[in-house]
């Protein structure tokens, strides 16, 4: 099954444990606003990664967002992953990461900080 | 034209992928169709004739753009002979100071671009078919081009790969980046580029590219007494 945006959150939260739908710990909202920063980051760190995916070949990255329709610089979650699965699972690591920071009372000590080191180094490293 | 657009693409990114890890491969697509576009625009190796084609009169370039360079998959980056009528017309390094009008031209000269020029003296009347054109070729800048001439696989498949693994190796902080061997890899390229040029210069079968002089000036193919 083809990856997405929102399958992408979706696999953070197992990561979160935060899985349970009626009462959920983070918003969608929450998460989404962390994948756009991080998908900010990893253009950053992988600056080829834009050069055809996206309309217009474009080296902005869109926006994602959950309801549609959307804008130019916009793509919905539920447009399929774009780029290498790789990519995908380094997108993961972020997501917790910057979660976690968030979260002191539930956070596991250092595990955000090792999440960001590894988001980092595999992206540009094997 | 005879050209067999039947090398794809994906089977040199399949040779080479395995030595790129972590590479995007629209990246990786890039860099190779730029890489066939380089060898192809500096060796002058794909060469090809359009036969019948169309002269017009009064001072006007003929452009062999897509609609009549006869593939629309490739432009044309050198204009190496023109035969006018079963004559071969001698090349000018630039346009005559005298304007002459006749309908038989004996030189040509190029101008603002490689795929244009312009006859000497220019004619009269509009000519129908009677120019064959000797060209080079290389393949269009284009996202969507997929397949390439059949003789990237069938001669220049090594040179092709050393010159596109050199342009990924040189790229910066990437898990893939090796500038030391990007560096030699492009040497050899370079060094592959000058080998198939000078194979091309010579038809391809060993025929040699000059002549003993004539007269007073070097002989060029089709002119008579060397004049």
């Amino acid at each position: 099954m083809a990856k997405t945006y929102q399958s992408l959150v979706t696999e953070a939260r197992e990561m979160l444990q935060d899985s349970d739908s009626t009462v959920p710990r983070y918003s969608d909202d929450f998460l989404l606003n962390i994948l756009n920063r991080g998908l900010n980051d990893l253009s950053k760190l992988r600056p080829e990664l834009t050069y055809t995916a996206f309309d217009a070949n474009s080296l902005e990255v869109p926006e994602v967002i959950i309801t549609g329709p959307p804008a130019a610089d916009e793509v919905e979650w539920t447009d399929t992953w774009p780029w290498e699965k790789w990519f995908y699972n380094r997108m993961v690591e972020y997501v917790v990461a910057v979660a976690e920071m968030t979260d002191d009372e539930y956070t596991v000590d250092g595990r955000a900080a090792i999440l960001l080191q590894m988001f980092r180094n595999n992206s540009i490293g094997i | 034209m005879a050209t067999e657009y039947t090398y794809d693409l994906n089977t040199i990114l399949r040779d080479t992928i395995p030595q790129l890890p972590g590479v995007v491969r629209a990246v990786a697509e890039r860099e190779l169709r730029q890489t066939i576009r380089e060898f192809f625009e500096r060796t002058y190796a794909w060469r090809t004739v359009i036969e019948g084609v169309d002269a017009p009169a009064g001072d006007t370039p003929r452009l062999l753009s897509d609609a009549n360079d006869g593939d629309t998959n490739s432009d044309v980056i050198g204009i190496l002979r023109i035969v006018y009528n079963g004559v071969v017309l001698s090349p000018l390094p630039f346009k005559v100071n005298r304007v002459e009008t006749g309908d038989l031209p004996t030189n040509f000269y190029m101008t603002s671009n490689p795929d244009e020029f312009k006859l000497h003296p220019q004619l009269q009347n509009a000519s129908t078919g009677l120019m064959d054109i000797h060209v080079a070729l290389t393949p269009k800048d284009s996202l969507d081009l997929t397949t390439f001439p059949r003789q990237i696989g069938t001669k220049f498949y090594d040179a092709i790969i050393e010159g596109f693994l050199a342009r990924m190796y040189m790229h910066p902080n990437k898990p893939y980046s090796q500038p030391a061997l990007g560096s030699q890899m492009r040497h050899n390229f370079r060094r592959r580029m000058g080998y198939y040029m000078s194979q091309a210069k010579a038809g391809y079968n060993d025929a040699a590219s000059w002549g003993y002089p004539r007269g007073w000036s070097p002989r060029r193919p089709g002119m008579r007494n060397g004049a």
